[in-house]
C-alpha cells in the first residue's frame, strides 16, 4: 500500500512539472473561443459564460457568432475552431492571435449564408504576467494564417521533449526487465522455454515437452 | 503439471479438447460473441462522439462531466472483480450474467435524468461490458482448436471496430438529432441485446472448464485441504508458477495501452483544433478508417496462424507506433487518412494477439482471472493514463508541449518496450493446444 501511495505521489508531482509557468495565448484564445460556443446551449449559458469572462471580454461574441436569427437553436455557436501562432501587437505587450471559426447556423438560414470567420484576437497580459486576457477581434492583418492554412503551428515539441520520450521508454524496458528478472523462473509449460519452441531450454528445466515425452 | 501429477490429481484426459466441438457449434458460438465485442467499440464511441450532447442536456460544466466520465472508466477495472468469478463460477453463467446486466444497464442509461444517474448507469454498464469482453476471449480460446484459435480470436476482435462504424454511421444519418436526441442510440442497442441474452443460452460451458471442475470436485474429495480445492484464490495469478508471465503480458498490454488510447481519445480534437478538419471531416475519417482497419484485426488473426504470434506481435507493435506517429505529425489531409487507416490497421487491429497472450499463456484454473488481471487493472491503466498524460502535456494553454499532436507522437514511443518484451519473454504458442502449453494433459 505504502508502494501505491509512494507511486501516486510520484506521478502526480512528475505530472504537476509538465505544465508552462505562464500560459499560451493561443490556447486561452481557444479556451475562450470554446466557452463562448458553448454559452449557445441552453443549459450552458451559465457555466459558458463564466468560463468566457475568465478569459476575455464576453461581449466581443457579437463579432464571432452569427445573428440570432441565423443561429442553431439550442446548438454551440461554432461546429470547429482553430487558432494560430501568437504574434507581437502594436501595443508593447500584446499578442496578436489569428483564428477561424465556422458557425452553427439554424437550418432556416438562406442558403449561401457565409459561416466562416477568419479574424485575429487581440490579447494582453493578465494575472500579473501568469496569462493573457482577449480583448479585442480585429480584421487579420498581412501573413496571420492558422495551420490549415499553412501557418505556424501555436506550439510544437523541442528536441528536449523527444528525447525526454526516448529516455522514459528506456527505462521502462529497464524497470520492465528489472521486475520480470526478480520474479520466480517456477513455471509449467512453456512458461520457461526459449521462444522458438523447438530450442532446447538454456534453463535447463524439465519441460512440458520432458513431461509429455 | 506432468502427466503422473495430474493422474494423482485425479485429470482424467478430456477427448479431443479444444477441437471435440462440431464446426456448426463453433460458429453459432463465434456468432453469439462477437456482440461483446461490438458493444464495446458501441459504447465507447457513444461516449466520445455524444459527450458534448450528453453535457448538453444535462447542463453541468466541463469539470463535472471530466469526473462522470472518470468514474465511468473505472467501472472497466472494476470489471475486474466480476470477471474473476469465471474461474469460479465457469464461463458460461458468467457470460449469461454479464449480458443480462448489460443490457439492463443499456436500457437504463437512456432513461437517465441527470449527469450522475447516467455516471452510475453507465459505470455499472461497463462492469457487465468488462467481463463479457473477457469471458467471450476466453472461451474463443478454450473451445476452438489450435489451428483455427487464431482466426476466430481476428473475427471476434474485429467487431469491436465494427461497432465504432455503426456509431459513425447513426450520427452520420442523424439519429442523435432526434427527439431523445443521444438516448436514441443506448435504446438502439436494446434489441439485439434482448435477443441476445435468450439466444446465448444456447452456449454451453467450455470442455476445458469442466475438466477443470471435475478435477476440483475429485481434488475436494480425495486432498480437501488442497488449495485449488475451492477453486483460484484472489492471488491466485501471481502465484510462483504464474507470476512471471502475468507481469510480462501485464507490462506488454500496458505500454500498448497507454499510448495507443492516448491517441484514439485526442485524434478528433486533434484534427478539429491543430489541423483544421471540419466535424464533418472528422467523422468521414473515422468511418472510413474504421471500417478499412478492421481488416488489420482479420489480418492479425491469419497472421497469428500462419507466422505465430511473436513475430505479429512485433511487426503489429512496430508499424502502429510508425503509422500513429506519421498521423499525429502530417499536415497533408491525403496521407493522413491512408496513415490512419493505418494506424486502426496495426494499432487496434493488434487486439488478437493481445487476447491470445492473454488466455493462451495462463492454465486453464486461473485462464480468466489472468484475463482479468492484464485486461482489466494493465490495459485498463493505461485506458486512463494515456489520455490524461496526452491531456496534460498537451494543453494548449499550459501544457509543457502545448501540442497534443507532438505529445501524442511522443507518448508513441512508450510502445516500443513491448515489442522487446516480445521479443525476448513470450514463448510461441502457434499450432498448440493449450494442454501443450501448460503440460495439462488432454
Amino acid at each position: 500500500m505504502r508502494r501505491i501511495v509512494l507511486l501516486v505521489v510520484v506521478a502526480s508531482v512528475a505530472l504537476g512539472a509538465c505544465s508552462t509557468e505562464r500560459d499560451r495565448a493561443a490556447g486561452v484564445t481557444e479556451r475562450f473561443l470554446q466557452a463562448l460556443s458553448d454559452s449557445g446551449r441552453h443549459g450552458l449559458i451559465e457555466s459558458a459564460t463564466e468560463r468566457a469572462a475568465e478569459h476575455g471580454d464576453t461581449a466581443l461574441a457579437i463579432d464571432l457568432a452569427a445573428p440570432i436569427e441565423l443561429r442553431a437553436e439550442d446548438e454551440r455557436l461554432f461546429r470547429d475552431l482553430e487558432v494560430g501562432a501568437p504574434r507581437p501587437a502594436e501595443r508593447g505587450g500584446d499578442v496578436r492571435v489569428p483564428l477561424r471559426l465556422t458557425q452553427r447556423l439554424s437550418s432556416d438560414a438562406p442558403e449561401g449564408t457565409p459561416d466562416e470567420v477568419r479574424a485575429s484576437a487581440v490579447l494582453e497580459p493578465a494575472a500579473g504576467g501568469a496569462s493573457w486576457y482577449v480583448v479585442a477581434i480585429e480584421p487579420r492583418a498581412e501573413g496571420e494564417r492558422v495551420p490549415s492554412e499553412g501557418g505556424a503551428r501555436p506550439a510544437t515539441a523541442e528536441v528536449g521533449h523527444w528525447m525526454w520520450g526516448a529516455a522514459i521508454a528506456a527505462l521502462m524496458t529497464l524497470g520492465s526487465v528489472i521486475l520480470i528478472e526478480a520474479s520466480p523462473l517456477r513455471m509449467t509449460g512453456l512458461h520457461h522455454l526459449p521462444p522458438d519452441p523447438t530450442a532446447e531450454d538454456p534453463t535447463g528445466h524439465p519441460t512440458t515437452r520432458d513431461a509429455l515425452d | 503439471m506432468s502427466d503422473t501429477e495430474s493422474k494423482t490429481a485425479g485429470l482424467e484426459p478430456i477427448e479431443g479438447a479444444g477441437s471435440g466441438r462440431s464446426n456448426s457449434y463453433l460458429r453459432l458460438l463465434l456468432v453469439l460473441l462477437v456482440s461483446a465485442t461490438f458493444f464495446e467499440g458501441y459504447d465507447n464511441s457513444i461516449l466520445a462522439l455524444l459527450l458534448g450532447d450528453i453535457q448538453a442536456t444535462f447542463a453541468v460544466p466541463e469539470s463535472t462531466l471530466g469526473l462522470a466520465r472518470g468514474i465511468i472508466e473505472v467501472g472497466s477495472f472494476a470489471a475486474f472483480f466480476f470477471t474473476r468469478l469465471g474461474d469460479r463460477w465457469g464461463r458460461r453463467p458468467l457470460l449469461l450474467w454479464s449480458v443480462v446486466g448489460y443490457t439492463l444497464m443499456t436500457g437504463l442509461t437512456a432513461f437517465s435524468w441527470d449527469i450522475w444517474s447516467f455516471t452510475l448507469f453507465q459505470f455499472t454498464a461497463r462492469i457487465f461490458l468488462g467481463a463479457e469482453y473477457a469471458v467471450a476471449v476466453t472461451m474463443i480460446v478454450e473451445e476452438f482448436p489450435a489451428k483455427r484459435r487464431s482466426k476466430a480470436l481476428g473475427t471476434l476482435l474485429a467487431f469491436a471496430a465494427a461497432g465504432v462504424i455503426v456509431v459513425g454511421l447513426m450520427l452520420l444519418v442523424g439519429l442523435q438529432d432526434g427527439p431523445i436526441e443521444w438516448r436514441t442510440l443506448y435504446l438502439v442497442g436494446l434489441l439485439p441485446l434482448v435477443l441476445l441474452s435468450i439466444f446465448r443460452r444456447r452456449i454451453r460451458e467450455t470442455q476445458r472448464f469442466t475438466a477443470e471442475q471435475v478435477r476440483r470436485e475429485t481434488l475436494s474429495v480425495d486432498d480437501p485441504g488442497h488449495p485449488d480445492a475451492d477453486g483460484p484464490g484472489f492471488w491466485a495469478p501471481w502465484a510462483a508458477r504464474t507470476r512471471r508471465m502475468l507481469l510480462v503480458v501485464g507490462l506488454i498490454h500496458l505500454t500498448r495501452s497507454l499510448p495507443l488510447f492516448g491517441s484514439t481519445a485526442w485524434w478528433a480534437y486533434y484534427a478539429e483544433r491543430e489541423r483544421g478538419f471540419t466535424s464533418a471531416e472528422v467523422g468521414f475519417y473515422i468511418i472510413f478508417a474504421y471500417g478499412m482497419g478492421v481488416v488489420g484485426y482479420w489480418a492479425c488473426g491469419q497472421l497469428m496462424e500462419r507466422w505465430g504470434r511473436r513475430p505479429t506481435a512485433m511487426l503489429y507493435f512496430s508499424l502502429g507506433t510508425v503509422f500513429a506517429i506519421i498521423l499525429f505529425q502530417v499536415d497533408n489531409k491525403l496521407i493522413a487518412f491512408f496513415a490512419q487507416i493505418f494506424a486502426v490497421f496495426f494499432g487496434l487491429g493488434s487486439a488478437p494477439v493481445m487476447g491470445a497472450f492473454a488466455t493462451e499463456l495462463f492454465p486453464t484454473s486461473i485462464r480468466s482471472q489472468a484475463a482479468a488481471w492484464t485486461r482489466n487493472v494493465f490495459e485498463i491503466a493505461g485506458f486512463m493514463g494515456g489520455p490524461l498524460i496526452v491531456g496534460i502535456l498537451g494543453d494548449h494553454a499550459t501544457g509543457v508541449v502545448g501540442s497534443i499532436g507532438d505529445s501524442v507522437s511522443i507518448l508513441m514511443l512508450l510502445w516500443l518496450p513491448g515489442v522487446w518484451l516480445v521479443y525476448r519473454y513470450i514463448p510461441e504458442t502457434k499450432g498448440l493446444e493449450l494442454e501443450d502449453v501448460h503440460g495439462e494433459v488432454r
